[in-house]
């Protein structure tokens, strides 16, 4: 049986620890994944230096995660590096705060960051500072909202709302409650399809 | 006939010589080219069957693939299922070129403005199909980006369900269509 | 980038020519999907070429964080919508790794069959759609006679041509069918054939290697800053295959060759793909042959809360039908953590990074999209060609947009 555990390299980290003690922590490892916590304004360096000096050449993803409205800081931005020679994988997460959270830009180390980095303003509302055309790219431009937070609900809100329908044909009316667009036949002293109380 | 006229040399039996074979036949003079005389050549119709009847059996679809539906709509296209029996092989990409809009696939709000526009472009007669649970209903997806149904903002003819609908569905459902034009009546309203 | 193709009309500089804007898309043959250029051109030539995603952005991510892992699986079979069993294989192996359980071998051995099947079925509508765009139309007909062999076997196996939802978290949902085998042999012996045909046409056609050689050159440096993978960055050389870096599913028993280019040109990934499909038919053909017995859904004690169980159990035992009620209505609860898990997809490296903080469903379900890396490179490699190259190039990426905006 293949063995899953195994794509981190905890020497990799421990050596990218040692070279950026004061603004990383100890890279931890959870079933084989090795990762690395990083101060935002440090990010930058710290995955140059994994690039050039440790040879985790190829990214492989960056994106972001909100750990709850109550959370601070809230936003973590994740990057996923890859080593093609030892063939080992590396994550480097900082997580970031306030009411508007902003991180440099990834670009000058891995040009192909920006999508990843326009999704993440997308989904999340994290800025990244030196961006050159940082605007949505999966949602509508005047999307009110940033979807992947937690609080926004994924059935949308507002005009991008999903309507609430029922079996039969049901609407939604204004206060809530649900109507019938049907009028029962035969039904003595009911008040019809028109809207309930 | 040309084995009876000793006239007509063996070696010229199949080309048209219809010169001696008329006045041997005795035909009035006025002669169709099909060989009917004028007495035998009508045909008879209401205008309006025929423009249907030519309309449904060669509807271009418009196929608006937006996703997963799209792939077995080219399934339906090949050589398996094969729309071409029905006259509808023929996908014109452009909406000034085709018939029928097939919506095939999940349509998402920033999508919804192009695919009104597209069915906007295209010239009467016209007829949507809405191919898969997605663009009929939205589908399985509930979330704040898909347009819940086309049917807000398209009128459609034939909704097609299944996730996605296989091809025999599909040509149900373009059957169907063809039965619902062979009802219109274009001419006499 | 006017050096990789020779070019037989010398284009005339001409300072007060206007730039024309041309729209591609969204809805256009051969965007594969509803992908939308912005083209700056400057006559034929394309000076610049953004590509405009997300309008078929379904928000899969948003749904993962709000169903559970099990009610999940339906979705991912449409991430790639050209090869859904791959997906499901990378998901539910990225589950199992997020329990701690596995699946057992006959499962996995099973699970290659899927994913090389699904292999086999993208790439071979990629080849058919790439070679429609740039006219070779036969190609499409013919591939899609094969696709539909191969639908009819996936439908054998789970019932479904196209959306499968085959697999489950800690196996499969039902076992190989009785025939399967054989039919699956047949199709393993004449698919060789069929490449065969294809290369005919189209390898060292000579409208075919003008109109690819050279064109949409992607380095090895672009591709490793551009985060591709898959096919895209081997033909660039970058010798990066997901089944021999981290074999899954037991890969590491079977042997193939993993194809890589050196160009980087949209021929080279012609080529990349054809081979890939030689290479999984190989692999088919060893699975074939050393396929295991055993159960197809994992029976350990630290799967019990995971998987459902036999039904002879339930109905005789109650801590099992305790746990298919927990199973089947409230799906399972996951350790808290964060793993990520990425399989080699058709079109490159399909990611999952889940991070649970116990519970049903993960707070954070990242997919990891392929596609999405690859259409960034367009605004690097296009300036520079034709817009009929643009075709060329888009048919040779070969992306997805379900994958692309999930």
């Amino acid at each position: 049986m293949s063995t899953l555990t195994d794509h981190g390299d905890p020497a990799a980290g421990a050596a990218l620890h040692a070279a950026f003690p004061e603004v990383t922590t100890e890279a931890c490892e959870y079933r084989g994944d090795v990762t690395l916590n990083v101060q935002p304004a440090h990010e930058l360096e710290v995955i140059r230096h994994a690039r050039d000096e440790l040879g985790y050449s190829l990214l492989i993803d960056r994106f972001g995660a909100d750990r709850g409205e109550d959370a601070d800081p809230r936003f973590d931005v994740i990057t996923l590096v890859y080593n093609l020679e030892t063939d080992k994988r590396l994550t480097i997460c900082t997580t970031l705060g306030g009411a508007e959270p902003e991180t440099p830009t990834l670009i000058p180390v891995f040009r192909g960051a920006d999508w990843f980095e326009r999704e993440i303003w997308d989904m999340y509302g994290v800025r990244f500072s030196g961006h050159p055309d940082l605007r949505r790219i999966l949602m509508p431009d005047n999307f009110p909202a940033h979807p992947l937070r937690r609080e926004y609900p994924v059935e949308g809100e507002g005009d991008y709302a999903a309507p609430k329908r029922a079996l039969g044909g049901a609407v939604d009316t204004a206060d809530g409650s649900v109507s019938v667009n049907y009028t029962p036949t035969e039904e003595p002293g009911s008040t019809g399809g028109e809207g309930s109380e | 006939m040309t084995d009876s006229d000793p006239n007509v040399p063996s070696d010229v039996i199949g080309t048209a010589r219809t010169e001696p074979l008329r006045a041997e036949m005795m035909l009035p003079e006025r002669q169709t080219a099909t060989g009917l005389n004028d007495e035998g050549g009508f045909f008879i119709s209401r205008v309006d069957a025929l423009i249907d009847w030519s309309r449904k059996n060669s509807l271009w679809p418009l196929p608006l693939g937006l996703s997963c539906c799209a792939i077995e709509f080219m399934a339906t296209a090949s050589s398996k299922f094969d729309m071409a029996r029905f006259g509808a092989e023929v996908a014109r990409f452009s909406p000034r070129q085709a018939d029928v809009l097939i919506v095939a696939g999940t349509c998402t709000y920033k999508m919804a403005e192009a695919s009104k526009r597209v069915y906007d472009q295209m010239a009467e007669p016209k007829w949507v199909l809405c191919m898969g649970a997605c663009a009929s209903s939205g589908g399985m997806y509930r979330s704040y980006s898909v347009v819940q149904g086309i049917d807000n903002f398209l009128p459609v003819d034939f909704y097609i369900s299944g996730c996605p609908p296989r091809p025999e569905n599909v040509l149900n459902a373009l059957m169907k269509l063809q039965e619902k034009i062979s009802r219109e009546r274009p001419l006499s309203g | 980038m006017s050096d990789a193709r020779t070019l037989d009309v010398e284009l005339h500089e001409d300072r007060h020519s206007e730039h024309m804007m041309l729209n591609m898309g969204p809805q256009h043959p051969s965007t594969h999907g509803v992908l939308r250029l912005i083209l700056e051109l400057d006559g034929e030539e394309c000076l610049k070429c953004e590509p405009v995603i997300g309008y078929l952005h379904r928000a899969k991510e948003k749904i993962g964080e709000n169903l559970s892992y099990h009610q999940f699986i339906p979705y991912t079979d449409r991430l790639d919508y050209l090869a859904p069993l791959a997906n499901n294989v990378a998901y539910a192996v990225a589950c199992e790794k997020l329990m701690g359980i596995a699946a057992p071998p006959r499962a996995e051995a099973i699970r290659v069959i899927c994913a090389e099947l699904a292999r086999i079925s993208a790439h071979l509508l990629g080849l058919g759609a790439y070679a429609m765009d740039l006219g070779a139309l036969t190609i499409f007909l013919w591939t899609f006679r094969e696709r539909e062999a191969v639908y009819t076997l996936i439908e054998r196996i789970c019932g479904a041509r196209f959306t499968t939802s085959h697999t489950r978290i800690g196996g499969l949902a039902t076992d190989l069918p009785e025939g399967f085998l054989s039919e699956l042999d047949a199709f393993v012996k004449e698919f060789p054939g069929r490449v065969d045909e294809y290369e005919g046409l189209l390898t060292r056609n000579k409208i075919w290697v003008k109109r690819t050689q050279g064109v949409g050159v992607i380095t090895r440096e672009q591709a490793l800053q551009f985060a591709l993978t898959g096919p895209n960055a081997r033909a660039s050389g970058v010798d990066y295959d997901v089944r021999k870096a981290h074999p899954y599913c037991g890969y590491e028993n079977y042997e193939f060759e993993v194809p890589i280019g050196s160009e980087g040109d949209c021929y080279d990934r012609y080529l990349v793909r054809i081979a890939e499909m030689r290479e999984s038919a190989k692999i088919l053909r060893q699975v074939l042959d050393t396929l295991p017995d055993g159960p197809v859904l994992n029976r350990d004690e630290a799967a019990l809360k995971t998987v459902m169980p036999e039904k002879e159990k339930v109905l005789t035992n109650m801590e099992s039908l305790i746990h298919q009620f927990m199973v089947a209505t409230e799906s399972i609860n996951a350790p808290p953590g964060e793993i990520y898990f990425s399989a080699e997809n058709p079109k490159g490296e399909l990611g999952f990074w889940m991070r649970s903080e116990g519970g049903l469903s993960p707070t954070r379900m990242r997919i990891r999209s392929p596609s999405f890396a690859a259409l960034q490179v367009m605004n690097e490699v296009v300036p520079g060609h034709l817009v009929a190259d643009i075709m060329a190039i888009l048919g040779s990426i070969d992306f997805v947009m379900g994958e692309c905006d999930r």
